[in-house]
């Protein structure tokens, strides 16, 4: 059974407040880096699921480059080929594509969107 | 040291009012609306200090023993402590946790055991129960806009979260049960349109975050803000034009009033006319004692009155007599004498109306008059020359005054009057006919005398009274006009043979009336 390498999508405010800028960006980046990797494994057979999974892989290519615009986009990951044992306190493993789904949601929801609402060129004018 | 003690006393001033202010909702108001509006039997929510608190509702305070149990991940689970309260607003009890350390975007389990046994059991995510504080700083005023108003808030204080919040926007028409509702994204302000004009109405906001990647309750609403709208423009305009041209016209009669005040005061409050200053002194020096007045002041009123006599219109005036002796009743004292130039008069005993009767020599007159007409130049001439006065001498009898006067109470314009004296001044050939408007003076009965009237002739003067420097007048009257002609010195002569007829009768202002009264009249014939 394959192991899928995710990111740590929880979110301790106490903690991540007292983070710079700098290392969300690279939290967000790695996390990033992971996902497109587990999801380009494509070993489910469902083809619904191959398709979303194939949508998923456009959308974090066009996250980086976000990250890139915003100047988030940092030094190469240390992260390490799926087949070596994950050590990161970052890095979660999920057995199955629904929660390697569920994670991605919850990353994006969390720890991206808090990086890039934070980023100055996002800011919302409040009119 | 003092300035220490100050700075201490601040910071703790500061602290407790911190301590009051971010509170936020209190946990009472929040646990009593969830009680409405959350389903599950164990409700969770998040406070704006991202902490996640768990209370479940007791119907009856026993001593039950509750363990609460949670677990992040699949993680390890743990303890934690649970409360008890009673909640006023709800009057029911309620028992709670609130987790040390509260993880987001990661699953949640929760379990509440009751003496050892599962009482509830819950999984959820801690982003998705957030429960908000409604909007501060609300605040509502006209745009100026007929039928329209600008509502604008504050978000609540909420880290990180304050561009993904929705807001509803409650108004309604004071007093009314019925409202409606706006929603808005992402702004703090809201136009309000098509409103009625005129009106106050009630404004109520409230918020919650938008879904996507926070989920919560809506908060609660903000305490109701009022604000009147514009009123109509046309009723505006209406009542400042009406009262713009009341003021006007007020102010041009006020103007009017005043610079025209003694006239309009004259017109409106009349002062009632006196006689007095054509009797100058009889009421205040004789105290209305008409005789005495008139004896000392005789020759100055016939000046005075000759004077007034030719401000006045003339009236009209009528002179009978009778050239023929026979065919008229008439008292003894009369004396009738026939004329040819005057139509004769109707008399009475009363002498106060009379008829008409055809003069016998009514042909005669008439054919005068035309003669007249023909050679005015010839009679006026030979009139003229003689003499530059003419006037028509009077007579009265006093008795017939006294009846005259008995019945003049009854009209209060009838003038007992004696045929006016006629003058002329040298070098004018106008004849100026008038009658005094002294209105009813009392009457003198022992001298026979009107004190107005300076031109009469006792009946034993001989005729005619002024001697031959004079000229006399013959007055025709048809009914309808009165013509003076001057009679001719051979008309003048005839007279002379004859007895002079007298006749009385009384003048009135006002055109219909010819009432004859008791006055005598002289012409020569």
């Amino acid at each position: 059974m394959k192991s899928y390498f995710v990111p740590q999508s929880r979110v301790d405010f106490a903690v991540w407040e007292n983070i710079d800028v700098q290392g969300q960006a690279m939290e967000v980046q790695t996390g990033r880096s992971l996902l497109a990797l587990s999801t380009a494994k494509k070993t489910v057979s469902n083809s619904s699921l191959a398709s979303t999974l194939d949508n998923n892989i456009s959308n974090i290519h066009i996250l980086g480059q976000i990250l890139h615009s915003l100047d988030l986009q940092q030094a190469r990951s240390t992260v390490l080929p799926d087949d070596s044992a994950p050590a990161s306190s970052q890095m979660q493993e999920v057995s199955s594509p629904p929660e390697l789904l569920q994670v991605q949601s919850s990353f994006l929801r969390g720890k991206v969107r808090l990086l890039l609402s934070a980023a100055p060129a996002c800011q919302r004018q409040n009119s | 040291m003092r300035k220490m003690d100050g700075n201490g006393l601040k910071v703790v001033f500061m602290l407790c009012l911190a301590f009051v202010t971010t509170g936020g909702q209190s946990f009472e108001s929040t646990v009593s609306q969830l009680l409405r509006d959350e389903t599950e039997d164990l409700k969770c929510f998040v406070d704006r200090k991202k902490d996640l608190t768990c209370f479940w509702e007791v119907e009856e305070a026993r001593n039950d023993q509750y363990t609460f149990m949670y677990s992040f991940e699949n993680k390890k689970k743990m303890p934690c402590v649970v409360s008890s309260r009673f909640v006023l607003a709800s009057n029911k009890t309620v028992f709670f946790c609130k987790l040390p350390k509260t993880l987001f975007f990661v699953a949640l389990d929760v379990q509440v055991f009751r003496d050892g046994r599962t009482l509830y059991n819950r999984s959820l995510k801690a982003e998705n129960v957030f429960f908000v504080d409604p909007p501060r700083n609300l605040t509502v005023m006209s745009s100026g806009k007929e039928g329209q108003l600008n509502v604008s808030w504050l978000p609540p204080l909420l880290k990180h979260m304050d561009d993904i919040m929705i807001y509803e926007v409650r108004y309604a028409v004071e007093g009314s049960h019925m409202g409606k509702v706006e929603e808005k994204a992402a702004s703090t302000m809201l136009v309000l349109r098509d409103l009625q004009s005129g009106t106050r109405y009630k404004v109520w906001v409230r918020v919650k975050l938008d879904g996507v990647s926070y989920k919560s309750y809506w908060s609660s609403w903000t305490d109701p803000v009022f604000a009147d709208t514009l009123p109509s423009d046309m009723d505006l305009l209406i009542v400042l034009l009406v009262l713009s041209i009341g003021l006007i016209l007020f102010l041009l009669s006020l103007t009017v009033i005043l610079s025209h005040h003694k006239f309009l005061l004259k017109k409106l409050w009349p002062d009632i006319p006196t006689p007095e200053h054509k009797f100058p002194g009889l009421f205040t020096v004789y105290k209305g004692d008409f005789k005495e007045w008139m004896s000392q002041n005789n020759g100055s009123i016939w000046g005075r009155s000759v004077h007034v006599f030719t401000e006045e219109p003339p009236s009209p005036v009528e002179i009978l007599s009778e050239v023929s002796p026979t065919s008229y009743d008439t008292s003894p004292r009369e004396e009738r004498k026939p004329t040819e130039e005057v139509e004769e008069s109707e008399r009475t005993d009363s002498g106060l109306m009379g008829g008409w009767r055809e003069p016998p020599h009514a042909n005669w007159l008439m054919e005068q008059l035309r003669a007249l007409q023909e050679n005015p130049e010839s009679l006026s001439q030979s009139t003229l020359l003689q003499s530059h006065d003419t006037y028509v001498a009077l007579n009265q009898n006093s008795q017939h005054v006294q009846e005259v006067s008995e019945r003049q109470t009854d009209d209060v314009f009838e003038e007992t009057l004696p045929l006016q004296a006629l003058f002329t001044t040298e070098g004018t050939s106008s004849l100026s006919a008038s009658h005094s408007d002294l209105g009813s003076l009392p009457q003198s009965s022992g001298s026979g005398r009107l004190s107005s009237q300076s031109s009469f002739e006792d009946p034993n003067h001989t005729w005619p009274p002024k001697g031959p420097g004079y000229t006399y007048m013959a007055v025709a009257d048809s009914g309808i006009s009165m013509d003076y002609s001057p009679m001719s010195s051979s008309n003048i002569a005839e007279l002379r043979k004859h007895r002079i007829y007298t006749n009385e009768y009384k003048n009135e202002i006002f055109g219909n009336k010819w009432p004859f009264s008791s006055q005598h009249v002289e012409s020569g014939y």
